[in-house]
């Protein structure tokens, strides 16, 4: 493993609790190069924060083993477990955490004036919190008091804060979800280039999957628990392994069907939909699959084109005939519903293609974008 | 990183990081068990013996000399038998009962108008709350004495009026008791209730507005039932304060032989020889009676915190309009602050004014003097007084919101003996003060050098009965501290301790601020537990003012307690400053 990487192993903590379902992760597993923005994604309650508190030290996991670099940070089979304090990790909590009786120096500097591993002199405190400043865009706001900071600006402190150490790991939890939309915007791109710069490991919680997509290098799709799903943004999006995913990390048409045969092509599947209609597309994304077994096709809904019925499409494309039942404008698109036998389809195509209620028409999509899902 | 030199930085760390994981193999709270152990044994010392104390003393049989020789149930065999028990009972529960219904009503009302209605005369009743919260109980008993008294102004404009020569109004009887008592605390119901309205979601009342209900609509099918469980809450809590009161049972009760257990319990110690069996006795009643009732006000007050439905915004609710009945809500709050404060004080210039206290009169006024003044200005007791009671109270105050203010922190963070040390430090609210005098003289006469007689007895007492009252402050305190704020200094490096003292203490200090001049406040006119335990060596000032009070010198009472108020007056409006301001600042 590279140096300052971030290997996971079997990470479980589960907590128990009499009022409501027991929250936690399961067994999470995962090792990343070092320099790697990863992001733990899923709904609310998912327990991907659980893992990010465990990598912290902000929780105790109850097995499994936590490595960065060389070091190992902690390993139940061992009792090792190294404090929290002693680390050397940054983090932004979603409240920002900016101590109120402190000015925006001192928040900032706080990192280097406790730590442990050495003493830094005062112009090296001093110049080290300036550096972090300027990094994150806030020169000349050192003798500010935190409390007169605006959400931006709290952020971007907290985000000082969290580098002003060179840590070996930089945690993130769900930074962004306090800034306004325009904001957030604008911040994702900002942390993703500022992650670039220092080339620190990053680990990053979010239940927002445009972020999610936007900044990372690789994702986990997390569900009740459970890592559903590892891997690059692009494989999440176009192959997700399962329902969830492909409906969590998108929107998405799901055709329910079974298995009849394998395409010409020989890399492509042959579903018959529970309508009747013949459809062409991917095999899952692992696993066995063998005719007559039900599976569900994600289709995303921009994948989707809508010509009035009876004009010729291209060869090769799938073709589902059926009537506009609703239609709306969203300004940079049109969102069409279409109903076709024993099934319906959502479709975004750009705004200029203008289709009415009730009239009729075919939905074509090609093979290469739909993927058979087999739960 | 942040210069581009990754692999230097990482390759220099994982020799001193591997030297660090091998010594340290511990989980991240175990710094902190020394300090939670000591803490917990602190706490344990300061609660339990007294506890233990009175059930000894209930249930030892005491000689001719006071040495006790023996187990005995006589002392309960006794309350059982004697009819004057059930009298006693029956009088402390009507009398507290009815003065807390009467403080609710006058407090009650004034916190609404004040907190939710654009009436007039706001600062008055503020004004009124922070000079009560000043002011000696046992001087303000007094001044009400003097104006409803056999010869007070009161009874003079009655006879004035109709010619007779009897009175009106005999303040020396059970009504006199419960008009006195409640009067007495309705400033503070006014600023526990304020706070409760302030805190309350006025979008539910403007909903209820918005879809048509009246204003007092409004108030009876919204504002009352969303009220409520805090007003219940509040209402027990007062009602336990009435049943431990001391002040008024003692400077009108005994006079006018009206016992309620309090001042049983007192009579019985200052009986020669002390009956501190009878008392005991008593005192375990009171107990089992005060324990019930917290148990209670637990329930009801959690209820309450459920239905609390605080914005977070910091928006301020608009007032209801009360358009003409603006005049009539002026009223009454100029009759309350005439009532609660005016008459009151003006009693007491009236009495420290003139060499004798009478009746009031054109005549007396030729005879108007600061001579009462003088004398306490300038007699060196009046010095010594001043400083034991400040001793004392200062004393009392620091110690709890030292020991508070870390018991709080571990409390409210569920860290290691959290909740025992949270149950010991709050146990105390079990003891009246006159009941914890009781333990008190017991407990230092068993130990091998002397504390009866000197001022730390009593400070310790102080401290035992206001660890409650810190650990309230300290305990909310940290509970509005987001727990992020902790992490993130975690994450940041530094370890619990340092987490403490950099993060935690500085966010706190302006609840254990405002904790601190709270006890001080009500230290420094403590009377119940102070009465029993003074000395002549270590007098404060409310035992000084009580026995002023029973030698007849009204006179230099009055002026030795004007001066003291106004020192304690500048105490309390820092309170309410520090209080409203602190909040602000840190959380704003």
């Amino acid at each position: 493993m590279q140096a300052n990487g971030l290997r996971v192993e079997n990470l479980r903590k589960i907590y128990a609790s009499t009022e409501q379902a027991a929250g936690g992760i399961h067994a999470a597993d995962f090792d990343l190069p070092e320099g790697t923005f990863f992001t733990l994604l899923g709904p609310s309650g998912c327990g991907k924060t659980t893992t990010l508190r465990c990598i912290a030290g902000l929780e105790q996991p109850d097995t499994g083993r936590i490595e960065v670099g060389e070091e190992v940070l902690f390993d139940a089979a061992r009792g090792l477990s190294v404090p929290l304090n002693l680390r050397g990790f940054g983090m932004v909590f979603q409240s920002y955490a900016i101590w109120p009786h402190m000015s925006v120096f001192e928040n900032v500097s706080f990192p280097l004036r406790v730590a442990r591993d050495r003493a830094y002199a005062r112009d090296e405190v001093r110049a080290l919190t300036q550096k972090a400043l300027a990094t994150v865009g806030l020169d000349g706001f050192a003798d500010r008091s935190a409390t007169r900071l605006s959400g931006g600006q709290q952020q971007r402190v907290a985000l000082a804060r969290a580098i002003v150490r060179e840590p070996k790991l930089l945690l993130l939890d769900e930074p962004l979800s306090n800034l306004d939309a325009a904001l957030r915007d604008s911040m994702r791109r900002e942390l993703k280039r500022l992650q670039r710069q220092i080339g620190v490991t990053t680990v990053y919680v979010t239940h927002d999957q445009a972020e999610a997509f936007e900044m990372s290098d690789r994702i986990a799709v997390i569900n009740k628990g459970q890592v559903v799903q590892l891997g690059d943004p692009e494989t999440i999006y176009f192959r997700p392994k399962n329902t969830f995913v492909a409906a969590f990390v998108g929107n998405t048409n799901l055709l329910q069907g079974t298995v009849a045969g394998t395409g010409a092509s020989g890399d492509t599947l042959v579903v018959r939909l529970d309508g009747g209609q013949s459809v062409e597309c991917r095999p899952p994304h692992e696993g066995q699959i063998a005719n007559g077994d039900t599976v569900s096709i994600s289709v995303r809904p921009e994948a989707v084109e809508l010509a009035p019925a009876g004009t010729a499409g291209p060869d090769g494309l799938n073709g589902i005939e059926g009537e506009i039942s609703a239609a709306t404008f969203a300004g940079n698109m049109r969102r069409y519903e279409m109903r076709g036998r024993a099934v319906s389809l959502v479709a975004t195509p750009p705004p200029r293609q203008r289709l009415e209620p009730g009239q009729r028409v075919t939905a074509r999509f090609a093979p290469q974008d739909a993927v058979a899902l087999t739960d | 990183m942040a210069g581009g030199t990754p692999t230097q930085t990482a390759a220099a760390r994982p020799a001193a990081a591997a030297a660090t994981v091998r010594r340290k193999r511990v989980r991240p709270a175990a710094g902190l068990r020394p300090l939670a152990i000591a803490l917990a044994a602190v706490l344990a010392l300061l609660v339990i013996p007294p506890i233990l104390s009175l059930i000894a003393m209930s249930f030892s049989d005491t000689g001719s000399d006071g040495a006790a020789s023996g187990l005995t149930l006589a002392h309960y065999a006794e309350l059982i038998q004697d009819r004057s028990f059930i009298a006693v009972v029956f009088n402390t529960v009507v009398f507290a009962g009815s003065a807390t219904l009467i403080s609710l009503l006058v407090g009650g009302t004034l916190a609404w108008l004040v907190e939710r209605t654009n009436t007039p005369f706001k600062r008055l009743a503020t004004l009124t709350a922070i000079v009560s919260l000043g002011t000696p109980y046992v001087l303000y008993v007094m001044a009400w004495l003097y104006l409803l008294g056999h010869s007070g102004p009161v009874n003079q404009l009655y006879r004035a009026l109709t010619g007779s020569s009897g009175v009106l109004f005999d303040p020396y009887t059970l009504p006199g008791m419960i008009i006195v008592e409640g009067f007495l605390w309705s400033p503070l119901v006014y600023l526990l209730m304020a706070a409760t309205f302030r805190m309350a979601n006025a979008e539910m009342e403007e909903a209820a507005r918005v879809n048509g209900a009246t204003v007092l609509d409004t108030i009876w099918l919204v504002s009352l039932r969303l009220a409520w469980p805090a007003i219940l809450a509040l209402a027990i809590f007062v009602f336990i304060r009435n049943v431990e009161s001391f002040e008024v049972p003692a400077l009108v009760g005994i006079p006018g032989n009206v016992r309620v257990l309090t001042t049983d319990i007192y009579l019985a110690v200052k009986e020669f020889p002390p009956q501190l069996g009878h008392a005991a006795s008593f005192s375990v009643v009171m107990l089992v009676l005060i324990t019930g009732l917290i148990a209670l006000y637990g329930r009801i007050a959690r209820r309450a915190d459920r239905y609390a439905s605080v914005t977070g915004k910091g928006y301020r609710p608009r007032p209801f309009d009360l358009g003409a009945g603006r005049a009539v809500a002026g009223a009454v709050i100029l009759v309350i602050f005439l009532l609660v404060l005016a008459l009151p004080l003006m009693a007491l210039i009236w009495m420290a004014a003139t060499p004798f206290v009478g009746p009031v009169s054109v005549a007396a006024l030729k005879n108007m003097t600061l001579a009462n003044f003088r004398a306490v200005l300038t007699a060196p007791t009046y010095l010594t007084l001043v400083t034991n009671t400040l001793t004392v109270s200062i004393f009392a105050a620091t110690a709890a919101m030292l020991i508070t203010g870390v018991a709080g922190w571990l409390a409210a963070r569920r860290q290691f003996g959290g909740r025992l040390i949270d149950q010991l430090a709050t146990a105390p609210l079990i003891f009246p003060g006159i009941v914890l005098g009781v333990a008190a003289i017991d407990l230092s006469l068993r130990l091998p050098f002397a504390l009866y007689g000197t001022i730390w007895l009593i400070g310790i007492a102080y401290l035992i009965r206001y660890m409650p009252y810190g650990m309230r402050y300290a305990y909310s305190g940290v509970l509005q501290l987001h727990k992020e704020l902790e992490e993130a200094s975690a994450v940041s490096g530094a370890g619990l301790i340092g987490t403490f003292l950099r993060i935690v203490a500085p966010l706190l200090s302006p609840a254990l601020m405002a904790g601190w001049l709270f006890i001080f406040l009500i230290a420094s006119r403590e009377l119940s537990i102070a009465v029993l335990l003074s000395g002549p060596r270590s007098q404060v000032i409310a035992v000084a003012m009580l026995d002023l009070w029973q030698n007849g010198q009204a006179g230099e009472l009055s002026a030795l307690g004007l001066l003291w108020t106004v020192l304690m007056v500048v105490a309390a409006s820092l309170f309410q400053f520090v209080e409203r301001r602190s909040a602000r600042k840190t959380f704003g």
